[in-house]
């Protein structure tokens, strides 16, 4: 496994669409480019847990599905002037990157805390492995360690996205989507196997 | 007997009422008010519809201190009926600051089309200073722009007797769209036309249409046949002022959503006519048929023999020949169809005495006949509207292939990446009118990449359902993109 660099997401961000190895980051902010990796934004779409009346969550029964989380959203505003969402002291969200991405077929991805979040005590993935061929904007389960609240506003980046290599890959030439989060960009309701 | 004399209230009776009506106006302004503060701790909304939201909360404040005054004071005699005048003027306010007011907090970001929305107060502005379109949720399964003019009226009289009664902003405007349609960012390509209902107010059109329809009026009605039968003396005066009122409000209607179809298509182009012929598939048909115009409507297939000469004329009748050659037909067929009374119908209650609805007909004719005459002004104030600003097709021409290839592959058609570094960003419009070909042509594509136990239907229903979130977050972030 090999880490890509800079050169290479750029060049494989220019291949087309069509290309199963190519890149999509969509939109891509400039300066965001890393020699390993790509800074993702917070998107404008956050999924809260509800109090229900549903006594429990069963993932095998349709409870799972919807009932117990809501969306929200915080619109993207000018740089000064945005109005973020606030995530409470010991508090989870699910949100998504404002980049939409497609991983090549011959790739994985991982997306990291940016380390400055990280020291506010602020996580952003228990799930950071993204699969090849994978398209959508990124589900990100943020948790909020500290003791005090903290703002989130759309557009801040907040992880880091680095690709890497899969070894000896049978060969894929065709591109196929997969998956029941395939194309979301919104933090989706889970769907278990079975539902 | 009691006499009529004791019947009639008391100063301190009628004051009794009042204070009676106005501490349930008050209870009603304050639940309304709590209501509108709760649902903004709770909900996001797009910025003209906060505002929007805003202005109803301070006509609650002006009134609720308003009749907070009008129970403190002890008023003399002669000011009492004046008073109880004011509250039925305060009701009047009240009902339709109740029924709005829900339709506003039920329009949260994520109720309405949100991306669109933003685009559409966007481009507004290029056309009405300061414009701000509020996009709410109605019950109905319809598209419409709310008529404001007789609210502008209403606060303002009332704030000559209310203080600090808020007038309705003058570049407010307020689209109206059916509640489950909020996703279908498509289908919502219809609120380009009533966006064209709110710019046809700042033009001068409708003063032009008066002018021409009293010379039509003078020229040629009151030359024709049907004057002269209608010249008996039981027409009075009054009936020839209904008659000719009610000619030419429907040529003022019909001439309002004409200006609205052409706007919409010069400034959206194919995804307009599109998404009309989409929402008919859901709609029970109205009026009686195609060829039929009603009070408030041009026919459909008068207002395609529009649309299909606007889009010859800014280049889209290709397009849709090559992609969809029903689509393409039928606007071909309209475009030869002629308006007059053997083609088209007109379904309105004429205001003609019971015994001479023979002439019916021949009124009809007329009108269609006069209005035919009325378009060539129509179409002169959408070129004149417009003049100046880019038409969408040349951005469709260079970006539509790569965006529909985005699109097959499952990609928000938001940035187009092209060998050597250089990108590009289709506009909203693009991304519109390609997303519309897609969904009507190049579904299969899609599905056919994706690999899931679904079935087909189930397969197709929630492409549909991505193809709509892809498109509206590229318009999502093409505005984040012109912010950078």
């Amino acid at each position: 496994m090999s880490v890509l660099s800079k050169k290479e997401i750029v060049r494989r961000l220019e291949l087309p669409v069509s290309d199963v190895h190519g890149i999509v980051i969509t939109p891509l902010d400039e300066d965001s480019m890393d020699s390993d990796s790509v800074d993702l934004r917070l998107g404008c779409y956050f999924r809260i847990p509800v109090i229900s009346s549903t006594p429990y969550v069963n993932p095998r029964k349709h409870t799972a599905s919807t009932q117990h989380s809501s969306l929200v959203h915080k619109p993207f505003r000018s740089k000064w002037g945005r109005a973020p969402f606030f995530l409470q002291p010991q508090h989870s969200v699910l949100a998504t990157t404002l980049e939409y991405i497609k991983v090549p077929c011959d790739v994985s991805g991982q997306i990291l805390t940016k380390s400055s979040w990280a020291r506010l005590f602020v996580t952003i993935e228990s799930a950071p492995w993204i699969h090849p061929s994978f398209r959508g904007c990124l589900t990100l389960e943020i948790t909020n360690l500290g003791n005090v609240a903290i703002a989130l506003p759309a557009g801040e980046p907040i992880g880091q996205l680095v690709f890497e290599t899969i070894e000896n890959l049978e060969d894929v030439e065709e591109d196929i989507i997969s998956g029941s989060y395939a194309g979301a960009v919104t933090p989706e309701s889970p769907v278990f196997a079975g539902n | 007997m009691p006499s009529e004399s004791d019947n009639t209230p008391s100063t301190d009776e009628l004051m009794e009422q009042i204070r009676r009506e106005a501490y349930c106006l008050i209870r009603l302004c304050r639940e309304l008010a709590n209501q509108i503060k709760l649902a903004q701790t709770h909900l996001t909304y797009l910025r003209e519809t906060r505002q929007f939201l805003q202005y109803i909360s301070a006509a609650l404040r002006a009134i609720e201190s308003f009749l907070i005054n009008t129970i403190h004071s002890e008023p003399e005699p002669e000011v009492v009926r004046a008073k109880l005048r004011d509250c039925a003027e305060i009701k009047k306010s009240v009902g339709w600051l109740y029924a709005i007011a829900k339709n506003a907090i039920d329009s949260d970001c994520l109720s309405i089309p949100f991306p669109l929305a933003t685009y559409l107060n966007h481009v507004a502005r290029g056309f009405v200073p300061r414009a701000s379109l509020v996009v709410l949720t109605v019950p109905n399964l319809n598209f419409y722009k709310l008529n404001l003019r007789d609210l502008r009226l209403h606060a303002k009289s009332l704030a000559t007797r209310v203080a600090n009664y808020p007038q309705l902003p003058h570049s407010l405007g307020m689209l109206m769209f059916p509640y489950c349609a909020a996703k279908d960012v498509l289908v919502n390509c219809i609120l380009f036309h009533e966006m064209g209902h709110y710019v046809y107010e700042t033009t001068p059109l409708e003063e032009h249409l008066k002018k021409s329809f009293s010379q039509e009026w003078t020229q040629h009605f009151t030359q024709g046949r049907l004057y002269q039968e209608l010249q008996t003396p039981e027409h009075t005066p009054l009936f020839w002022h209904s008659l000719k009122r009610h000619i030419s409000d429907r040529m003022f209607l019909w001439a309002n959503e004409i200006f609205a179809d052409l706007y919409a298509i010069r400034l959206l182009g194919a995804a307009y006519h599109l998404a009309y012929v989409e929402m008919e598939q859901v709609l029970p048909l109205i009026g009686g048929g195609s060829r039929v115009f009603s009070s408030t409507h041009p026919a459909d297939d008068f207002r395609f023999k529009l649309h299909a000469c606007w889009l010859e004329r800014d280049g889209w009748a290709d397009e849709i020949q090559r992609r969809l050659p029903l689509v393409y037909k039928k606007l071909m067929f309209c475009k030869g169809l002629n308006l007059d009374g053997e083609t088209f119908k007109v379904n309105t209650n004429t205001p003609f005495p019971s015994d001479r609805s023979d002439l019916k007909a021949d009124l009809d004719s007329w009108m269609l006949t006069t209005f035919s005459s009325l378009v060539p002004l129509v179409e002169s104030q959408v070129s004149d509207t417009l003049n100046g600003s880019e038409g969408p097709i040349e951005d469709f021409k260079a970006q539509d292939e790569a965006v529909t290839d985005l699109l097959a592959h499952g990609v928000v058609p938001s940035t187009v990446f092209h060998k050597g570094g250089k990108r590009s960003y289709p506009a909203p419009t693009t991304v519109l009118n390609s997303g519309f070909f897609f969904f009507l042509t190049k579904m299969d594509k899609l599905i056919d990449r994706v690999q899931s136990d679904d079935d087909h239907v189930e397969k197709r229903l929630k492409y549909e359902g991505r193809l709509n979130e892809w498109l509206s977050k590229a318009i999502e972030d093409w505005h984040i993109l012109r912010k950078a």
